[in-house]
């Protein structure tokens, strides 16, 4: 048994080194395969750089790829809004929150290497999460993507105290791989990713519009609807905005418009009933409410609204 | 004495007049667009709601250092779907701390290293 320690030792140590070619295969990454269509070599100079202090590289790259789209921040701006003593981080959660809060739509991307550099080709810099330890203790650390290179087939990164972090594509895959794959595009309204999904995007915009004034929400809507406007969603998101505003009006068409798309849409319909019933329209407000009224979620809010809508129609004398 | 009791009479007065305007502000009129998003990928009204008072989500932020009122702002920036990740399990949720701390453990690690007789990169 003894004797065999050295063998084992060795067999352990080839078996190790097999397995570790074998993963930085599986994560390799040749970006001379996913930059069809896109320029071979992208360098965004102008894009600002903000060096980290201790554990604040979250609002160091999130200063960064704000002030990139005309925002004029800095970190220490960005601490108390993202950073948290006790975690000595910042989280995926409050980066983008503080993001909308600072008027910005943040637009997740799919989890594949191309989006990204997509992205950086249209002249966008991607906040990214890195994974700079391995997967059972991990060392997390926000960086920014801000080129590549596929003829050396490396990355180009604002990255703690580097300006201009030049990693291979392979090591980067792997660190931001063992993150999640996230990464995320901090972008102005009236603008679109290069290829967005509908219902990221969508999902992204009703977000943005919870913290966002009202006029400004409705124009992104607006721009969402000029781009799908067979998306129900976005038709009650613009019918909400104008409802705010005090737009009945506009708000009931809008929700019609959801409506003859989705006939059953059960947050269309109630929104639509409350829309009606706040314009003076109480009798057309009550069939809906009374269609709701066995509904899941909105049944107990529907019957409520149904009995005020009821009395307010027969002292109309109708 | 009596003007104090004024004082917490009428305080006690207002207070119970708002009562009602704050239940009535638990849940805004309509079903907002995010309430709406989060119903579509399965998630109850109920459920939503509760997770949009970020009460345990301020809680959290405060118990980790966050000053808390500047914790009830942050919370107030989150999503449905963000508070609950927040609110459940915001100790296994990744935070970028950055590059000065892995340098740091690396270190850590070099001395256990060291101590223990592995390396010898301090004691040639």
């Amino acid at each position: 048994m003894r004797g065999n320690t050295g063998t084992s030792r060795l067999s352990r140590l080839v078996l190790f080194c097999v397995s570790a070619s074998v993963l930085a295969g599986c994560a390799g990454l040749r970006l001379a395969d996913e930059t069809a269509g896109l320029p071979t070599a992208v360098n965004l100079e102008t894009v600002p750089f903000h060096p980290q202090t201790e554990f604040h590289c979250g609002p160091a790259a999130l200063a960064t790829v704000l002030e990139h789209g005309g925002l004029e921040m800095t970190p220490n701006d960005l601490a108390e809004r993202v950073y948290t003593p006790g975690l000595r981080g910042s989280l995926q959660a409050e980066m983008v929150a503080t993001a909308r809060a600072k008027g910005r739509i943040a637009y997740r991307l799919p989890g594949e290497p191309r989006s990204i550099l997509a992205e950086v080709a249209a002249g966008r810099p991607v906040l990214v999460l890195e994974n700079l330890g391995l997967e059972s203790i991990p060392y997390w650390h926000y960086a920014v993507v801000v080129g590549y290179d596929s003829g050396g087939n490396i990355m180009l990164l604002r990255s703690g105290e580097e300006r201009e972090q030049r990693v291979s594509a392979g090591r980067w895959l792997r660190r931001w791989d063992r993150a999640g794959r996230w990464a995320m595009l901090i972008i102005e309204p009236g603008q679109w990713p290069v290829d967005p999904d509908p219902d990221r995007w969508i999902a992204a915009v009703a977000d943005f519009d919870a913290v966002a004034d009202a006029p400004e929400a409705a124009r992104v809507w607006q721009q969402t609807l000029e781009r799908w406007p067979d998306a129900p969603l976005a038709w009650l998101g613009l019918g909400n905005t104008e409802f705010a505003l005090g737009n009945l009006e506009e708000a009931v068409r809008a929700y019609r418009r959801l409506l003859a798309l989705d006939p059953d849409h059960a947050s269309g319909r109630f929104n639509l009933a409350v829309a009606l019933d706040r314009s003076g329209r109480p009798c057309d407000a009550l069939p809906l409410f009374e269609a709701l009224a066995s509904h899941e979620s909105l049944g107990e809010r529907a019957s409520k609204r149904r009995e005020h809508s009821a009395q307010a129609c027969s002292n109309l004398g109708r | 004495m009596i003007r104090k009791l004024e004082k917490v009479l009428c305080a006690a007065l207002l207070g119970l007049c708002l009562l009602p305007l704050i239940s009535f502000g638990a849940h805004a009129e309509i079903i907002s667009t995010q309430e709406a998003v989060a119903m579509e990928s399965g998630q109850s009204l109920a459920q939503v709601e509760t997770w949009l008072q970020r009460d345990d989500v301020v809680a959290e932020l405060a118990a980790l250092g966050v000053d808390p009122d500047l914790a009830r702002i942050r919370a107030e920036a989150l999503s449905p779907a963000e508070l609950d990740e927040l609110a459940h399990r915001i100790d296994e949720m990744p935070a970028g701390a950055g590059v000065i701390e892995v340098l740091g453990i690396t270190f850590l690690v070099l001395i256990i290293l060291e101590i223990v007789g592995v390396t010898n990169i301090f004691n040639r």
